[in-house]
């Protein structure tokens, strides 16, 4: 079961393993995208930091998909990291039984808008989100598990 | 019954420990925050004896201190020592607030802290040791 599918450009941190692991109870943290599954030492550096008794697999973006739709993943209570909206998007298209979309963190830049604490966006972003919201996913922004969600059409 | 703490240190690091849990794990009524000797605190008995007076009688007080042997957990074992339902655990770090705010509130605190201190989540951890390659799990 996918409990949570989250924008985050440091993918598994802090944030992640403290509050979303606990307030959603999950086992299993599915950090997807060609860059981590190709960076050992970032891999090293997240298979340390993980919660205790939570499973931690690293994908890159094509097996990612290939292994939700095997149905390999469905036993778990899983939370799935992107660091990009555009990998969310590659994953979404992929995968369409995911149908709400957390937004973290992003990073910022300086063509970036900054629509929330911790969410910064291209203008190429603002357009896929919109592409996002028109196939009927829920885009939403919550730093915390405990935070209450705003809505991104609500900030566009 | 209902739980109140209080964190508190030698200069910022209660005020500092406290914004890195915020960042974490959201923000928290129930915590006051007492940074001793610095910004006019320099009377440590009386404000730590103030902040734990200012809460009800039937509330559990726990208190997390810096530094075993330090004036500030010197100045709350007294407390302690003279009113019941006061719990002081010394020696804080961030793994041990996180997983105690992230705890059952409903659980007994007493026992609840003496399984926190014990808990290997809280020691610090030498990471070099850590770091063997390990094979990359699947599902």
């Amino acid at each position: 079961m996918i409990l949570l599918t989250r924008v985050d450009h440091r993918l598994l941190h802090g944030q992640v393993a403290v509050s979303w692991v606990q307030g959603l109870q999950a086992n299993c943290i599915f950090c997807v995208g060609d860059h981590v599954a190709n960076d050992p030492v970032w891999k090293m550096t997240l298979k340390m930091g993980k919660p205790a008794g939570c499973k931690l697999v690293i994908k890159d973006m094509a097996h990612a998909i290939e292994a939700i739709n095997s149905g390999v993943t469905d036993k778990y209570r899983m939370l799935i990291c992107v660091q990009t909206i555009a990998e969310a998007k590659q994953l979404i298209d992929g995968c369409p039984q995911i149908k709400s979309l957390n937004l973290g963190n992003t990073k910022g830049s300086p063509t970036t808008r900054e629509v929330a604490r911790q969410v910064f966006l291209e203008p190429e972003e603002e357009k896929i989100i919109r592409e996002l919201l028109d196939k009927g996913v829920e885009v939403e922004i919550r730093p915390l598990a405990d935070d209450p969600k705003i809505e991104i059409q609500d900030v566009l | 019954m209902s739980r109140q703490y209080i964190i508190a240190s030698h200069a910022h690091f209660a005020e500092g420990i406290f914004e890195s849990v915020k960042l974490l794990a959201g923000d928290r009524d129930d915590v006051s925050v007492l940074n001793a000797f610095v910004d006019g605190n320099d009377d440590v008995e009386a404000a730590s004896r103030s902040l734990v007076e200012s809460m009800p009688d039937d509330t559990d007080v726990v208190v997390l201190t810096d530094l075993m042997g330090g004036s500030v957990n010197n100045e709350f074992t007294k407390l302690m020592l003279a009113r019941p339902n006061v719990y002081l655990v010394t020696n804080m770090n961030l793994p041990l607030l996180l997983t105690l705010f992230l705890s059952d509130e409903d659980e007994d605190t007493e026992s609840l802290l003496r399984q926190l201190v014990s808990s290997d989540e809280v020691r610090p951890r030498f990471v070099n040791d850590d770091s063997a390659i390990e094979e990359d799990e699947d599902f």
